[in-house]
């Protein structure tokens, strides 16, 4: 299967006027066509701003280096029209918040236009509202509210119509940043379907960011987690769930909220993720993580294969044969 | 139908003292624009040119007296509104122009551009209006246009600041990013997406600019440095009228002091009216 993206040794720093911050650390990963990638890891760890590198939306103060390669072209060294002319059309995104990401003084149906018209600018009004209702209705949300302000929608009703504006144009590539973070469990549900549907009916591939491992893993193929910055284990969901290897994955798993626990105690990691600006020396973790050794404090640990998987743990050194480093990874 | 919603929207705007002084502010208002209008069938005698004795109390002739050189206050008066408002539309419409383009492009790109426009904007705001206006006034000379510009600089710095502050709040919203996120270009990001998201607090200043820029314009005009006489203007028949004060020719001042204080209350009641029904913090309490 050939690659619509793959990400290679991506850095992106964040200059701020008390020193940098190295939201995004060496990343690299890949996904195929159709496929859905869950990135998941703690709030703060550059998740999100991964989700931002991809469309090249990150705010000014973002230094941007290594490559991202769209459909075989980087991204990274594009210019600003030929990323815009990728924006909503290739690549588009989902955001946080949906009370917030719809302009709260233009109708829904304008927003849809605005869209179309960014790409098509010469687009007949009518042929607009046929995509638009289209669209629309294959999400659940009958037509006729096209003539609504977003207001006048529910927080669940809302984040539908940024999917249908984020599917519009049929991109190849969606982001979906925590599209479910701030909806309650049964709406949760409901998006979640809406974006499995979509995955099964479209060619579409996706990149889900989330916290919440146990939402996402009906729907992904892949998983990447990350921490502090580092992506510290990436494969495939199943092996992933079977057998995490990273020790933050382990905990991560533990973590997931489970009221059939006889204690129903709240399980969690201990200790706080690390201040980026300062992260502690050789593999971040070491702090938190209970298999931590002497090796783990003094040098960050290379990235090892194992089994088809990624891991960036001291604990897999070795493991097996062809473990070989694929990223000598910069501190 | 048409007159139960006007009753509804009558009833919703005296709700509280507030929505009455709106109204009050737009009669007034309505009232000058109306004057300014018909000005030629309302003034009874050509403002220019003397219509009687000099220095004539008000008498059923001449209702608010002649002026020194024999002129018709009154109808100086009525052709005056078209200089107050003329000036006032044009130097606000000016310092709009140049202010908001600007406050938007300024706040939304952000960084060095942003620190130095605005080290400039608040530099021409520490001045004392008047005094900007009196100094670029007596380098522009006399003359409508130029009079209308002083005016403006003075108030390019208002639109700038509050443009500036409302768009840095904007440009982080989400749907600024969801905008760019759909392959926006930045003129449409600004002008469609973070344009009418800040609109309201313009309009305010504008009407707030209005009355201010009148007050500005007949200042000048009292100093001597506005419209050259004999056109009417309130401002120079205010200074002209200083000068007779003092042998009890009362109307020469009252007069034209009364239309000046009025059309700035006014525009101010307006403008507050405005501000309420625009701010949704405000609205809120009703």
């Amino acid at each position: 299967m050939s690659d619509i993206l793959e990400v290679k040794d991506l850095n992106v720093e964040y200059l701020t006027r008390d020193g940098n911050i190295k939201a995004v650390n060496g990343v690299s990963f890949s996904l195929g066509l159709h496929e859905t990638l869950g990135l998941v890891g703690e709030s703060g760890c550059g998740k999100s701003t991964i989700g931002l590198s991809l469309l090249k939306i990150l705010p000014i103060n973002a230094k941007i280096s290594g490559k991202i390669f769209y459909k075989g072209k980087d991204m990274v060294k594009m210019s600003d029209n030929e990323i815009r002319s990728l924006r909503g059309k290739e690549i588009s995104m989902i955001f946080q918040d949906p009370m917030t990401s719809l302009d709260p003084i233009m109708r829904i149906k304008d927003q849809f236009f605005e869209t179309i018209r960014a790409h098509f600018p010469k687009t007949e009004e009518a042929e607009m509202i046929k995509t638009s209702s289209n669209v629309l209705k294959s999400i659940g949300i009958d037509p006729s509210r096209l003539e609504n302000y977003p207001f006048e929608f529910s927080g669940g009703m809302r984040q539908r119509v940024m999917i249908a504006l984020a599917i519009i144009l049929n991109p190849s590539l969606l982001i979906a940043d925590e599209p479910t973070t701030s909806l309650d469990v049964v709406v949760q549900l409901q998006i979640m379907e809406v974006l499995k549907a979509l995955k099964d009916q479209k060619d579409m591939s996706m990149v889900l960011i989330t916290h919440d491992l146990g939402l996402v893993a009906e729907i992904v193929d892949k998983v990447g987690i990350m921490y502090a910055g580092d992506l510290v284990e990436f494969g495939d969901v199943d092996s992933i769930y079977e057998k995490p290897l990273h020790p933050y994955t382990q905990l991560l798993l533990v973590s997931i909220p489970n009221v059939k626990l006889e204690d129903r105690e709240l399980r969690y990691i201990k200790g706080n993720l690390p201040n980026l600006k300062s992260p502690p020396s050789g593999c971040k973790f070491h702090p938190r993580c209970p298999f931590a050794t002497d090796i783990c404090l003094k040098s960050v640990p290379p990235t090892f294969d194992v089994n088809g998987r990624k891991v960036k743990c001291w604990l897999y050194k070795g493991e097996k044969d062809d473990a070989r480093k694929t990223n000598t990874s910069v501190g | 139908m048409i007159s139960m919603e006007i009753r509804k929207g009558m009833r919703g705007l005296f709700k509280d003292s507030s929505g009455l002084l709106a109204f009050v502010g737009f009669l007034i208002l309505i009232f000058y624009v109306i004057v300014a209008t018909f000005a030629p069938f309302i003034s009874p005698y050509n403002p220019t040119q003397p219509s009687g004795p000099s220095l004539l109390p008000p008498t059923i002739s001449h209702i608010m007296g002649t002026d020194n050189l024999g002129y018709d206050i009154f109808s100086r008066l009525v052709w005056g509104t078209r200089m107050a408002f003329a000036i006032a539309l044009i130097a606000t419409a000016i310092a709009a122009i140049i202010g908001i383009p600007v406050g938007l492009i300024v706040g939304y790109i952000g960084g060095k551009t942003d620190r130095i426009m605005t080290m400039i904007m608040d530099s021409v705001y520490a001045f004392p209006g008047l005094i900007l206006a009196i100094a670029i006034a007596a380098m522009l000379g006399p003359g409508l246009l130029n009079i209308a510009f002083s005016i403006a600089v003075v108030y390019i710095p208002t639109y700038y600041r509050v443009i500036r502050s409302q768009v840095s709040t904007v440009k982080s919203e989400l749907y600024v990013d969801g905008a760019r996120a759909i392959g926006a270009k930045l003129s449409t990001i600004i002008g469609s997406y973070v344009f009418p998201n800040v609109l309201p607090s313009t309009i305010v200043i504008f009407s707030m600019n209005l009355a201010d820029s009148i007050m500005t314009e007949a200042g000048l005009s009292f100093l001597g440095l506005g419209i050259a006489p004999p056109t009417p203007d309130w401002g120079y028949d205010l200074a002209k009228g200083q000068q007779f004060i003092l042998n009890n020719d009362w109307w020469m001042v009252v007069f034209p002091g009364i239309a000046i204080i009025t059309i700035v209350l006014g525009f101010s009641m307006f403008a507050e009216g405005l501000d309420e029904y625009f701010n949704p913090n405000i609205g809120e309490k009703r």
